[in-house]
């Protein structure tokens, strides 16, 4: 171990050594502090005739939420907003659930139950655009049995922020990934120290292993730096409140049994999953090519695609395939994809969301990967030149 | 110790790189001979396991080619490689030390010693990207001879070596020589006439000539020249 260890240190080196590498590290962990609090930073608002920044506007929002936490969406409160009429000041998450819901801006409920019920239809309307059969509308909806109805409104902008802002974080790690990675094995062939290295008794087998360990631990490692660089900034502009707030607060028309926070953790999890699906792709794929160029072509193409291109529901099968891809995992949390999106997936009589499954099919992708690479690096043989 | 290298062929597509070669050989420095292309730095490839032969075998004492154990046995240096330019002299044969399987304390001490050896003690903390040709074509060899190889496979070993060097080098190999086994392939006669014990010829991927020096008689460039005048 001690010799696996070493290599390890000296893989680092290299990898580190590369200028190439540190500053896109640098220039992305800017970025992700950046457009996490940017939006707060730039331009004025005024309210009552008073010149307000962005940032104490915003400040100022997340105030009237806290004070409106606890609000329950009832008979009473939708009968207090008639009254009062635009006297009535509601915090601006209550206005996403009602938007969500109703699917206008600025209606007030007539009362609790048609509100409820219009829930209802709304989620049956979304279940039916995405082909669900009707076991599994009665599945989720029996889940949604555990949504506390009245909906009791509490304050989770930070968390939900977090989870929103994380997208692009996923869209920068791509990029670092691809960066970095694939030179840990192409750099060996294009430098030609592939002959010396590969005719040592742990050139095979150990270094591969220490070539990965490297590849697979610097993007978590740097998965996780982003992703805080992100989280932090956001916390701290919008509050650490609401971790355990449930899911239909930020998002009225998913039944899952989860909290924001917990939302965002599953999202973060997903993305160190994605980190090791990416790793995997990129040093395999390194090794095969014996070039740098050509992961991180496919990769940042393959990102692209994923970003602009989806597969109608009717192509069930297709659809759920595509909504596997990392890059519509780790889309916007309240689209139709994305880590927590409506669709089920029926493996060994369990049904699994759409991130358990993710996290499945990455996992064993992964490893298939690297086994591949492992046979085709034990089985390199230096030819030409 | 022996090296049995039997009837070793290596076929791209429609070319023979190398030809059923033969050859079972002992401890000595051995001169492999031939013009570019004759095949000597395909055979040297397969003799050290990093190339496949088409056909045949090669063995150290019993242990195949493809095997660890013979890797154990094997200092390699090949004709032309690259380094990491970023790592230090030193930092290059310790992580080569390691890849051939020594403990961290043995690599330190073994690595100094090569340092010493190679003439690059002053230069060992130094990056690589600031070395000269010459220094790093001694590296190369420090990094072959780290885990006291049996068998020396040594592709061009002189290239880039000043004449002060080159004298210096030729002792070290034939110091090696007289307990292991070094084959050394050039194409500068000179180097070959002043170290080896035994010369190999090679055109055209056949072992065309094996033998001692005495035994040609004439002057061994002489020899070798015509060789080529035969085409």
């Amino acid at each position: 171990m001690d010799g696996f260890w070493m290599l390890v240190k000296y893989e680092y080196k290299k990898l580190l050594q590369r200028k190439i590498v540190c500053a896109t590290m640098l220039v992305l962990i800017v970025m992700s502090v950046l457009i996490s609090v940017i939006g707060y930073f730039s331009g004025n608002y005024v309210i009552d005739g008073k010149e307000v920044s962005v940032y104490d506007a915003h400040k100022m929002s997340v105030e009237e939420e806290r004070e409106q936490t606890g609000s329950v969406l009832d008979d009473m409160f939708f009968a207090r907003m008639r009254a009062q009429g635009d006297e009535y000041s509601i915090a601006n998450g209550i206005w996403n659930i009602l938007f969500e819901v109703e699917g206008k801006l600025d209606v007030v409920p007539e009362d609790a139950d048609t509100f409820y019920s219009m829930r209802e239809n709304q989620m049956k309307m979304k279940f039916d655009e995405a082909f669900l059969t009707s076991e599994e509308q009665k599945e989720l909806m029996c889940i949604d049995e555990a949504t506390e109805i009245p909906i009791v409104y509490e304050y989770a902008g930070g968390w939900s922020e977090s989870s929103v802002n994380l997208i692009l974080v996923a869209i920068m790690q791509v990029i670092l990934i691809a960066v970095s990675i694939p030179a840990i094995f192409s750099d060996e062939h294009s430098r030609r120290t592939d002959q010396i290295v590969l005719c040592t008794d742990r050139g095979r087998g150990p270094l591969y292993l220490a070539k990965m360990f490297t590849g697979l631990t610097y993007c978590l490692i740097a998965t996780l730096i982003l992703s805080i660089c992100s989280i932090v900034p956001t916390l701290f502009v919008s509050g650490t409140d609401g971790f355990g707030a449930p899911l239909q607060v930020a998002y009225p028309l998913l039944p899952w049994r989860m909290t924001v926070g917990e939302g965002m953790v599953v999202m973060l999890f997903m993305m160190l999953l994605a980190s090791v699906l990416y790793a995997s792709f990129a040093m395999v794929m390194a090794e095969k090519s014996r070039s740098n160029v050509a992961p991180m072509a496919v990769m940042v193409g393959f990102m692209l695609i994923c970003l602009i291109a989806n597969v109608p529901e009717k192509f069930l099968f297709l659809a759920k395939i595509w909504a596997l891809m990392p890059g519509k995992v780790l889309s916007l949390p309240g689209g139709d994809d994305s880590f927590i999106g409506l669709l089920l997936f029926h493996v060994m009589g369990e049904s699994l969301m759409t991130w358990q499954m993710a996290a499945v099919v990455w996992g064993m992708i992964s490893a298939v990967l690297l086994s591949i690479g492992y046979r085709w690096y034990k089985n390199y043989q230096v030819t030409g030149r | 110790m022996e090296l049995m290298v039997d009837r070793l062929t290596k076929q791209y597509k429609n070319k023979i790189a190398v030809d059923r070669v033969s050859l079972r050989i002992g401890q000595g420095v051995y001169g492999l001979l031939g013009a570019n292309g004759a095949g000597k730095t395909t055979l040297m490839r397969m003799l050290t396991g990093i190339l496949k032969p088409t056909g045949g075998t090669v063995t150290f004492d019993g242990l195949d080619v493809s095997t660890e154990e013979y890797r154990k046995e094997l200092g390699y240096l090949p004709q032309d490689f690259g380094y990491y330019p970023g790592f230090t002299g030193m930092d290059f044969l310790m992580y080569m030390a390691v890849l051939k399987g020594m403990t961290k304390q043995t690599a330190k001490k073994r690595s100094k010693e090569l340092l010493e050896v190679v003439g690059l003690k002053e230069m060992g903390k130094r990056k690589i990207k600031t070395y000269s040709g010459g220094m790093k074509q001694r590296l190369g060899i420090a990094q072959a001879l780290l885990n006291h190889p049996r068998l020396l496979v040594l592709d061009e070993p002189t290239a880039g070596l000043d004449p002060r060097e080159r004298v210096r080098f030729r002792e070290l190999i034939a110091e090696i020589g007289r307990e292991n086994i070094v084959i050394l392939s050039t194409h500068i006669v000179s180097d070959v006439e002043h170290i080896a014990d035994r010369i190999l010829l090679m055109k055209d991927g056949q072992l065309i000539f094996n033998g001692m020096q005495e035994t040609i008689g004439e002057g061994l460039e002489d020899f070798y020249l015509e060789q080529f005048e035969e085409e």
